[in-house]
């Protein structure tokens, strides 16, 4: 029984709120001889596996370190020179492991974890299924996405009367989330609503609004039902 | 209101149209024309299977869609061939009954039909006669 996201949308779909307490899955450490036996490509400026799975780093898995080293932004490993301490070479990961005399070479790898940017595109792009779910619906006056199920997760939605929706994605074991969302609409209207710095359908950033939240969700773990 | 049905079933080619669309209760219809709701259908489920490789990297062939009153069931074959079924909430085995329809009518039918045009839309009578024979059969149909 576990939460892993919650988010608020406001009325245009922008996200205003997010609560993140996703399990992260653990780094994995592999030592590669030559030729290397995944196929890494670089998405989204990021070496990134996109063929292959061993060790359990599958498709989508990021390497973020090479024989200990951190990797730099873009995918470069940065090594000094032989000649002087001072120079730099920087070498694109992907052309370092090209080279049969690099190997035996340690790779870690890190499944990436949603960045605010990615959950802010992930609520917009929500916000346009519930209206064109609705609109598809072969049944008059059904509304838009209640609840949306993979084998992996679980998400519900409730869109208060004032346009609001309230997000949570959930273990697909989780109990029903409708009471999480209720009681997450009764915070938001006390911690939000009723704080006069706060500007309407604007990010919500309030200190007393997340303490609250975590305890919800905390609490809504451990027991699954939430009384008053 | 009737109780549990299933409303209709879209089969997408790989590449993204409409090869398949087959209707047994519809209230309500799209206010829009036929192509271009086979177009938003299928918009819908591929920003919905990127939302899924989002949140989740082990993507599942799987995934259903619900509202207040219909749920969208969705399948994936391994070739990237898409079937979705719209049916009521109270509506069970559905998981089942999509990779059914696949294996058993679209693959003897279609695949197997020596005259059916890859990527086109599916002509055959056979094809739809054995569909409807396989969904009015299932026990969430009524």
């Amino acid at each position: 029984m576990t939460v892993y996201y919650t988010f608020i949308i406001n009325r245009a779909g922008g996200l205003i709120y997010e609560y993140d307490c996703c399990p992260r899955a653990p780094d994995v450490e592999i030592s590669f001889n030559y030729p290397i036996d995944l196929k890494l490509e670089m998405i989204d400026n990021r070496p990134t596996v996109v063929f292959g799975e061993k060790n359990g780093v599958q498709v989508g898995y990021v390497v973020i370190e090479c024989n200990g080293c951190p990797l730099a932004p873009g995918g470069r490993i940065d090594s000094a020179d032989d000649d002087s301490l001072a120079k730099t070479k920087s070498t694109k990961l992907l052309d370092y492991l090209a080279d049969e005399a690099n190997y035996p070479v340690l790779l870690k790898f890190w499944r990436p974890t949603l960045s605010t940017n990615e959950k802010i595109i992930l609520s917009s792009m929500f916000h346009s299924f519930y209206a064109i779910s609705a609109q598809l619906s072969p049944v008059p006056n059904s509304g838009g996405i209640q609840v949306l199920e993979s084998t992996t997760y679980r998400l519900q939605c409730f869109q208060a009367l004032t346009g609001n929706k309230f997000l949570a994605v959930g273990d697909p074991t989780c109990p029903p989330l409708d009471q999480l969302l209720h009681k997450l609409h009764e915070l938001y209207s006390d911690y939000a609503l009723k704080n006069p710095f706060y500007s309407l359908d604007m990010p919500i950033r309030c200190d007393l609004f997340d303490q609250a939240v975590q305890q919800l969700v905390e609490r809504f773990e451990k027991s699954g039902v939430l009384l008053v | 209101m009737r109780g549990m049905t299933i409303y209709n079933l879209y089969i997408f080619h790989p590449q993204g149209h409409c090869i398949g669309y087959y209707e047994w209760h519809r209230p309500k219809r799209a206010s829009i024309n036929p192509a271009e709701e086979f177009q938003l259908v299928h918009g819908l489920l591929t920003s919905v299977r990127s939302f899924n490789e989002k949140l989740s990297p082990l993507g599942p062939r799987q995934c259903s869609v619900s509202t207040m009153k219909n749920r969208l069931h969705y399948f994936e074959t391994a070739t990237s061939l898409k079937f979705v079924m719209n049916t009521d909430l109270a509506a069970f085995g559905i998981e089942e009954l999509l990779p059914k329809i696949y294996e058993q009518v679209y693959v003897p039918y279609v695949t197997g039909n020596p005259l059916a045009i890859k990527g086109e839309l599916i002509q055959s009578e056979v094809f739809k006669q054995k569909l409807s024979d396989i969904v009015q059969s299932h026990a969430s149909f009524a």
